[in-house]
């Protein structure tokens, strides 16, 4: 399992193949992205590392526990990124679909309430709002 | 007298500097810490502070360990401890 923050882009098929293994029935990718809102070309994500760490850890733990996924991965970036670049990838497996679909969306939501990752949105060499 | 690290994040890291310290009397709460640092910048006091108590919208860390606004006002740091604030999170 990989629980990581990262600047580099994520190898979303090395995460696939390494994470099936042959107890799951089902695979569910979420890819956040950076969307074009018409008012900015890039968004800065800034992130406590350290502890967003242990949460992704805690939060994996707690999906795995109440929808007995049979693995979860999570990577998040951080830094500089330009529209439609991959901000997260949630990667979870489960021996059925319905667990599948269940554990990835309980992590994006745990995710955005809880770790402590935030973005700016950036014009040119303007920094513009923070994201809530 | 104990100096307490104040690390900001975010919004807060903008307005504040990302690592900080302050100088308090010994027994000064987490809560009076950051009153004390809220002082010392003209821009901490409206977004820290609603009067005399922290706004609820603000997440406090307290050697890495999440606290709320009660435990602020309980939790004594020690000479080295670290606070750590930062607005509402948004990734993902």
């Amino acid at each position: 399992m990989v629980l990581a923050l990262q600047k580099e882009d994520i190898d979303i098929s090395a995460l696939i193949k390494n994470s099936r293994s042959t107890k799951d029935g089902a695979q569910v990718v979420f890819i956040g992205c950076v969307r074009d809102d018409g008012n900015m070309d890039a968004l800065e994500i800034e992130a406590f590392v350290p502890v967003a760490e242990k949460d992704l850890r805690d939060i994996s733990a707690e999906a795995i526990e109440k929808f007995g996924l049979t693995s979860v991965d999570i990577i998040h970036r951080y830094g500089r990124l330009e529209l439609g670049e991959t901000i997260v990838v949630i990667l979870v497996g489960a021996g059925h679909r319905s667990e599948a679909y269940e554990g990835s969306r309980y992590i994006i939501e745990r995710l955005k309430e809880k770790v402590p990752i935030w973005k700016q949105e950036l014009s040119g060499n303007a920094r513009g709002e923070w994201v809530h | 007298m104990p100096e307490i690290i104040i690390r900001s994040f975010a919004k807060f890291r903008e307005l504040f500097g990302g690592t900080n310290s302050i100088t308090v009397p010994p027994e000064t709460t987490v809560s009076g810490t950051l009153l004390a640092f809220a002082k010392t910048r003209s821009a901490s006091m409206d977004e820290l502070f609603s009067g005399a108590e922290l706004k609820t919208n603000i997440i406090l860390m307290y050697n890495r360990e999440r606290i709320d606004a009660e435990d602020a006002k309980t939790i004594i740091p020690a000479d080295g401890d670290e606070i750590v604030i930062y607005p509402p999170v948004s990734g993902g």
